[in-house]
């Protein structure tokens, strides 16, 4: 299944240049001629943990062109809190042939707030994507007017929030036939009342002053809202015991069946505190059981600070696995899914010592190469500027590379960030983190969103021959874009599941249609599709290098 | 894991840099000093000993005997504060004796902080290579840090010199296990417990290493066995309510989460009062 791509590209390379060899293409940064000119505001010192922790990405298409468009969330600044037109979140529009339009004031969305992360779904199930953004202070929920504008109907739907929102994401976790929404908050913060720069040991990092927090500061819980089907929310944390009464930091939010008994589970990834993992009872309510599913600390019980997830059957067993981001230092936690567990195989599959050094934020399993295993990206980035001038021990600075992990088949990862070039190795501080197909040629794209200045978006160049599969689902009833529902691709010995997901990554929105590399085989034996409601369609004999739409019965 | 103690025999490695004018220094009254404290160590009184020898430090405060006895009897008393401060005096005073930064190294992975605690360690063994007790506090540190490749190299290196410790053999085990070489981890534990059945880092690794292999229940008595040894250690309750809910016994499960979060707890708090003694631009 695997092609020696690597090697490939390395014997062209020398047959093009005189002695040199440059790197080979995997991604080539296309942000400026895309067109994107978005610049996430930061304070450059960033003396408030509230400055450090924006901004989410969203990959979705909300013209239903069938191309993918970009949402950038921008955020404001202790100095322009009370200016809030001094953030301007971007919607681009992906116009075809490599470039987008910024139709954020057309659209109206420009000013979510002092934002910070976004998720995706068809809330009013009218064929329509819309999007919720995270942010300090009111959220909103954005709905599709069908016409290139939205309209915020946070405040009437009951999904406004308040206090410190991080991460989001939508499912259907009663199967009532309508998307519920998670969202997960941080700290509890007053700008009137900051704590201090570098007031006592829980804001100096070996001894250098730097912003408080979030140790040492009071967590915010989280929200469930239930979706009532009438444009209306209500708020049923308590009720189902996911309102994290605690106040851990919670950050990044992953729906995902992860016992397969047919019920949306829950995984919250949670900065400096356990991370919680809520098993759906199928009554309405969760059981916590991170600590006994193994995926709440790490293998030596220490809390990390934990940012972005991501899911994925790297392993092509059927069975998601479990990614999650942490501060430097510590270690990015691969979970093996193991039946109703989770083991701990960060060192085991290679991808725990590359990234000690640095903080990990946005994060996704995704085949780069399309030969068939799921690849692993992180994007990183300190949340102290005070360590540009001072870089302590073995961490990295503040500004960070990426990691890219080429899936071996084996368990185990090589990081390869390396082997292709700047776009790769250059120093950023990166935050968000979406993954999907921009000009739909089979090949994934890459967008992140750093948290000072530009942003990049990576267009996939990779000379690949690996072959292909995108599937686009149609849900019936309130779940137009299917979320929840898992796809096994089969092709001889070949088998991977994946599932569609709003809200993933570091408070992120992946495009929604699902991604397979397929290697050489030309055709899919099956497709199976079991839907959020538990019924199955399968699709036999799926030619490859296509995007195939597959409609659920009504 | 408790980590064995790294034997801190008192030694002053006479180094060119101290001129002789500090050595005269050390005159009868710092001499009768240092004799007090060696009296008062005897006696079982390190923080008086340490006291006699700061007091030693003011009337002579070049002599690399009186601060090499003040920086080691300041470990012995665990009081990493005045090790870390005198130890960073000596290795500026005598930069090419290796013994200085090695138990500069001892003192900050006392006080918790690792990464620098390695930088130290590293520079005594570019000193003097081949000495196993660096290499040993060197893979130690490494571990802690989870750098277990090369906390093996540091390790096996140590095992080479000294293949009767151990307690370097166990810490071996700990980095292969950590770099996820069961096979050897199970073998290297297994020696350590034929000879120190309740050794344990070799229990916990055993643990570990059970635990991987699906083994549930030897994997519970193996952490059971290490928390006997080690009763301060959170990684092991925290695997051993994980090997109980494997087992099916959620009770024992949910006991054992409580115990390593108190564990974790009391640890937290010992690694704020250490740090709160570590110099600000030492303070990890």
């Amino acid at each position: 299944m695997r092609r020696a791509i690597v090697s490939a590209l390395a014997a062209a390379a020398v047959a093009t240049t005189a002695g040199t060899q440059p790197a080979p293409t995997l991604f080539r940064d296309v942000t400026t001629e895309a067109g994107i000119g978005f610049l996430h505001h930061a304070a450059p010192e960033k003396k408030y943990i509230v400055e450090s922790m924006s901004g989410g990405v969203a990959l979705f298409d909300y013209d239903n062109d069938g191309l993918v468009d970009i949402y950038f969330v921008d955020s404001l600044t202790v100095d322009t809190a009370k200016t809030p037109t001094a953030a301007r979140s971007a919607l681009y529009h992906n116009v075809g042939k490599g470039r987008f339009e910024d139709v954020t004031d057309k659209a109206g969305v420009a000013h979510p707030g002092w934002g910070m992360g976004v998720c995706t779904a068809d809330v009013d199930a009218d064929g329509w994507d819309d999007f919720y953004v995270t942010a300090l202070g009111k959220n909103r929920l954005y709905r599709n007017n069908h016409d290139g504008t939205f309209s915020d109907i946070a405040e009437r739907s009951g999904v406004a929030a308040a206090g410190w929102s991080a991460g989001c994401g939508f499912a259907d976790y009663d199967r009532d036939g309508r998307l519920d929404l998670f969202v997960s908050r941080y700290v509890k913060i007053d700008l009137n009342r900051l704590p201090e720069f570098g007031r006592d040991k829980t804001c100096q990092y070996r001894g250098i002053a730097v912003q408080c927090g979030p140790r040492g500061l009071p967590g915010e819980s989280d929200f469930l809202f239930h979706n009532d089907g009438n444009g209306r929310f209500t708020d049923v944390s308590k009720q189902a015991g996911v309102s994290d009464p605690n106040g851990y930091f919670g950050l990044g939010v992953a729906w995902f069946d992860y016992n397969a008994d047919g019920w949306p589970d829950l995984y919250v990834a949670n900065d400096s505190t356990p991370n919680f993992l809520y098993r759906n009872n199928g009554d309405r309510t969760f059981k916590e059981v991170a600590f006994p599913a193994g995926v709440a600390v790490s293998e030596d019980g220490a809390e990390q600070g934990s940012m972005g997830v991501a899911l994925g059957d790297y392993l092509n067993k059927g069975a998601l696995g479990l990614f999650v981001t942490n501060f430097s230092e510590e270690y990015n936690a691969l979970y093996r899914h193991d039946g109703d567990h989770f083991t701990d195989v960060s060192f085991a599959s290679k991808t725990a010592p590359s990234s000690l050094p640095f903080v990990g934020w946005g994060t996704a399993f995704f085949d780069y190469d399309n030969d068939g295993l799921l690849d692993l990206l992180v994007v990183n980035g300190h949340v102290y500027p005070q360590l540009e001038k001072a870089r302590l021990g073995p961490s990295a600075g503040y500004r960070q590379r990426k990691l890219l992990y080429h899936n071996r088949g084996d368990g185990t990862f090589d990081e390869v960030a390396g082997q292709f070039g700047r776009v790769m190795t250059d120093e950023r501080v990166g935050r968000g983190l979406a993954v999907g197909d921009l000009d739909n040629d089979g090949r994934l794209d890459v967008v992140v969103n750093n948290l000072d200045g530009s942003p990049e978006v990576l267009h996939n160049e990779l000379a690949s021959r690996g072959s292909w599969v995108i599937v686009k689902l149609a849900g019936s009833g309130g779940n137009t874009d299917a979320i929840g529902a898992m796809v096994t691709a089969r092709a001889g010995a070949f088998m991977q599941t994946q599932v569609v997901q709003s809200g993933a990554s570091y408070i992120s929105q992946n495009d929604m249609r699902l991604h397979f590399g397929l290697g050489r085989a030309t055709e899919l034996d099956a497709l199976d599709v079991k839907w959020p409601n538990g019924t199955v369609t399968t699709r036999h004999k799926v030619k490859a290098n296509q995007i195939i739409r597959i409609e659920q019965p009504r | 894991m408790t980590r064995p103690a790294c034997a801190l025999a008192i030694v002053v490695a006479s180094c060119a840099a101290v001129d002789a004018a500090s050595q005269t220094a050390a005159s009868s009254s710092v001499r009768e000093l240092m004799q007090t404290a060696r009296g008062q160590m005897q006696r079982g009184d390190p923080a008086g000993a340490v006291e006699s020898l700061r007091t030693a430090r003011t009337l002579a405060p070049n002599s690399e005997e009186v601060l090499a006895a003040l920086a080691q009897v300041a470990l012995a008393a665990r009081m990493p504060l005045v090790a870390i401060t005198t130890l960073d005096g000596l290795t500026r005073l005598c930069p090419g004796v290796a013994q200085y930064p090695y138990l500069l190294g001892v003192a900050l992975m006392q006080a918790g902080d690792m990464a620098a605690a390695i930088e130290s360690l590293q520079q005594a063994d570019r000193l003097e290579p081949e000495r196993a007790l660096t290499l040993l506090a060197l893979g130690l540190a490494l571990n802690n840090r989870k750098h277990y490749d090369e906390a093996r190299g540091a390790l096996r290196h140590a095992v080479d010199l000294e293949p009767e410790n151990i307690d370097g053999l166990a810490a071996l085990a700990e980095a292969e296990a950590g770099a996820g070489d069961l096979t050897r981890a199970e073998e290297h534990s297994r020696r350590v417990l034929g000879q120190s059945s309740t050794h344990g880092t070799a229990n916990f690794v055993m643990g570990l290493v059970l635990m991987r292999r699906e083994r549930y229940a030897e994997a519970r008595d193996a952490l059971g066995a290490a928390i006997a040894a080690a009763p301060d250690s959170a990684a092991a309750y925290y695997q051993l309510s994980l090997a109980y809910a494997r087992l099916g016994d959620d009770a024992n499960a949910r006991r054992h989460v409580e115990l390593y979060q108190q564990k974790l707890r009391e640890a937290e708090e010992r690694i704020k009062s250490l740090r709160s003694v570590v110099p600000r631009e030492r303070r990890p």
